[in-house]
């Protein structure tokens, strides 16, 4: 009997609780109307590296000085936690005026409906000042949903010149160079990358004249492009005899860091980090791949999202989002200190001109290489491609799965992914 | 005693009576505030935080994620989900890659626990006996315990690596990694741990009982040191034998401890998901073949990297079902060989 009562018991209390869970999921937010002329306060989440949260609390204080009535509150999150927490407060409330990521969050923040479009609050001369190229990262159907103060997170070919003055143009210039530099007994290794990372492949992949997308986002993995790419990447260590397996993003950077390697591919991000470990660094584009173009890797922005719990109706609000922009990426010297923070290009034209960015060897690099790279796709539906590729990339080059076979298979899969990241089962009825 | 009971029980009822006749209008009798009665309910007010806290903590998430798994809630449907009943569940089920991802945990928890507890309980009734510098093994033994889970499974990978790990390292430079291909006991050498996902789950599961044998250890040993010696002078007195009297006395006496041990293991093995992620380089988006995963790294794949909410919640509520009904049998067993002793 008292089982039976403890079950009674568990159950509905599951029962009420689902109705309460319901219950609370479906009440309407309130919307606070923030009396004018009153205090605004501009709540931001961001995902930004150490450097750049310490620049940021810098130009917040040099703000706050000039606009004395708008207070920022800046709240850090890792990057999937920002993304996860964000979404979360869309339903729970209490999320943030601003949300500052990478790119691709808007892709995946726009399906969920909770960012809204920036042409509706900052004016088109504000958005004349960005690079075009930085702000076409944040466009989806003709609209920009972000404000981008940073551009880059692009993989570059990487050398040490205490072995390599010159950067070569082709891989059959990197593997000759690199087979004659390296002492694999002795711990030099003459070409190493994340071989296994998706980020990393696209670039062979669109090199090879790939997109991973079409225009409607279904994928287009299965095609010649992709077996040419798997191919290559299979061919590195097994007939070029470059590269040592289980390379991956740690043995790689620790190696070059050591001095370790000649030559490597690896992100902006990680440029300083080399020069700060001694490495006479020089920074080129990827080679020309056998039969192809050149590598070509993802470039991609991260920058400011405006909620779409915003109320476009509350003044004050809107005057102090117009005026954050304005001051964090709309003012030259300020873009200027975040891009050098993150060593990323600054996106603000006017900053792209100034001394400190043009004297300086790491941005010069990230802008020249970005030149050579496409935009990184942003809609939701990328997840479903890297998650196709990784583990068809991994049979094929620590099982020697046919490349062929791999890429009707990456297809299989895309196609399989991409279709649960759009599933409205059946919803609207 | 009774008689104690009875004159307090008599004394109440004269109080309750004196009390009422002394009311001269006898207004409000049965309505007003009865401190007596309302002392009836007082253990339950002491008890209300803690239920609340409860409620908060366990049982509104319960009930909350049981809702979401009868919803289409995903990133298309975020902020206007539908009920569509068990659709969610059906998908699973009509999944083939469910049952074998399901089969892969049950080997994943078993050989897990079962390690964990062979490697503890060996290791609590060795350093339950008279060791020289017993401390000091007993800090090294549990060190994986101390040691951050993240950091661990780290390290591990780290070892793991093909060319540059320690374990690779070591199984070259001693020629055991040969001796071992050429025995036919290993199919592949140099060993690929991380990049071949049957290599992968076997490296994970080597982790993992590095990282869980020092909880079961150190249950055990608190629980032999309450085992009153006089058992196994006893034994001794019979002309026992060391396995009879580990058979027959430690055991049954460890048994108690043992139960709920084993069930946490259970439990936290189950829904381990850090070590494989991180072993197979997953964390923060990237993620690796299907033939390393768990039940609980396909709830974080769905959930996290396809934010499809409703359907990772149906997987979740799988996941509690499975595991309450491994609880109850489990428990039952427990008691059922406890009534037969």
């Amino acid at each position: 009997m008292k089982k039976i009562l403890l079950w009674i018991l568990v159950v509905s209390m599951i029962v009420v609780f689902s109705m309460v869970g319901y219950l609370i999921r479906y009440k309407t937010p309130a919307v606070e109307e923030a009396p004018a002329e009153n205090p605004v306060t501009i709540k931001v989440w961001e995902q930004m590296e150490p450097a750049a949260q310490k620049v940021f609390d810098a130009v917040q204080a040099d703000f706050e000085a000039e606009y004395p009535l708008i207070t920022i509150k800046r709240t850090h999150y890792a990057t999937e936690d920002l993304r996860t927490n964000y979404l979360n407060s869309a339903i729970a409330s209490g999320g943030p005026d601003i949300v500052y990521g990478p790119s691709d969050n808007i892709g995946i923040f726009l399906t969920a409906d909770v960012i809204q479009a920036v042409t509706g609050i900052v004016s088109d001369e504000f958005l004349a000042k960005i690079a075009a190229n930085a702000l076409a990262d944040g466009e989806v159907n003709g609209k920009n949903w972000s404000i981008p103060d940073i551009h880059g997170n692009q993989i570059a070919l990487l050398y040490n010149k205490a072995y390599v003055q010159e950067a070569p143009a082709t891989w059959e210039e990197l593997v000759e160079v690199a087979t004659a530099t390296q002492d694999v007994d002795n711990g030099l290794y003459g070409f190493m990358y994340n071989e296994k990372e998706p980020y990393w492949f696209v670039g062979f992949f669109n090199g090879y004249g790939g997109d991973v997308m079409d225009d409607e986002n279904n994928p287009t993995l299965d095609n010649e492009a992709m077996v040419k790419a798997l191919q290559f990447a299979l061919d590195i260590r097994e007939v070029d005899g470059v590269g040592v397996e289980g390379m991956d993003y740690d043995t790689t950077d620790a190696a070059f860091k050591e001095g370790n390697a000649v030559f490597i591919l690896n992100g902006a991000w990680s440029w300083t980090s080399y020069t700060d470990a001694g490495i006479d660094l020089g920074i080129a584009p990827g080679p020309v791949l056998p039969g192809g173009n050149n590598m070509t890797f993802y470039a991609s922005t991260k920058g400011y999202s405006v909620s779409k719990d915003v109320d476009l109706t509350d003044v004050d609000k809107v005057n102090a989002l117009k005026l954050f922009f304005d001051f964090f990426v709309g003012t030259a010297e300020n873009n200027a200190k975040f891009a050098l923070a993150n060593s990323q290009a600054p996106t603000n034209k006017a900053a792209l001109e100034l001394d400190e960015i043009k004297s300086n060897v790491l941005q010069q690099a990230t802008i020249s290489t970005i030149q050579n790279t496409v935009p990184m796709p942003i809609v939701a539906e990328t997840r479903g491609i890297w998650d196709a590729i990784r583990p068809e990339l991994e049979a094929v080059i620590y099982s020697g799965k046919d490349p062929a076979k791999a890429a009707t298979a990456m297809q299989k899969r895309a196609e399989e992914a991409i279709a649960t990241i759009r599933v409205k089962v059946p919803a609207e009825k | 005693m009774n008689t104690i009971n009875k004159k307090n029980i008599s004394i109440g009822k004269i109080r309750r009576k004196s009390s009422r006749s002394n009311n001269p209008n006898n207004i409000d009798r049965g309505r007003g505030f009865d401190f007596f009665s309302a002392l009836k309910y007082q253990p339950y007010l002491y008890l209300l935080p803690a239920f609340i806290a409860i409620v908060l903590i366990s049982f509104f998430p319960l009930g909350y994620g049981f809702w979401l798994s009868l919803t289409n809630m995903s990133l298309g449907t975020f902020k206007n989900p539908v009920f569509i009943g068990i659709q969610n569940y059906l998908q699973i089920f009509k999944d083939m890659a469910f049952l074998k991802t399901l089969w892969r945990t049950v080997i994943w928890t078993v050989l897990n626990v079962t390690f964990h507890v062979v490697i503890g309980v060996a290791l609590a009734v060795l350093l339950n006996r008279k060791l020289p510098g017993k401390a000091i093994f007993r800090i090294f033994l549990i060190i994986p315990w101390a040691m951050p889970q993240y950091i661990a499974a780290l390290t591990w990978r780290g070892m793991f690596n093909i060319n540059f790990g320690a374990i690779s390292i070591l199984l070259d430079k001693t020629g055991i990694g040969r001796e071992l291909f050429f025995a036919g006991i290993i199919n592949q050498y140099p060993i690929p741990w991380l990049t071949d996902p049957a290599w992968l789950f076997k490296g994970a599961i080597i982790t993992n009982i590095w990282l869980g044998f020092p909880f079961m250890m150190m249950i055990v040993l608190g629980g032999l040191q309450s085992i009153p010696n006089s058992y196994y002078e006893a034994a001794n007195l019979d002309g026992a034998t060391g396995w009879q009297k580990f058979k027959n006395i430690t055991v049954p006496m460890l048994k108690p401890i043992l139960a709920p041990a084993i069930v946490l293991g259970v439990v936290w093995t189950f829904n381990m998901l850090n070590v494989i992620l991180i072993l197979a380089g997953s964390v923060g988006g990237g993620y690796g073949n299907e033939a390393s995963q768990i039940l609980v790294t396909e709830v974080y794949r769905q959930g996290f990297n396809f934010y499809r909410y409703g359907y990772a919640s149906a997987y979740s509520v799988l996941v509690f079902l499975i595991l309450l009904a491994f609880l109850i049998s489990f428990m039952r067993f427990i008691r059922g060989t406890e009534s037969v002793q």
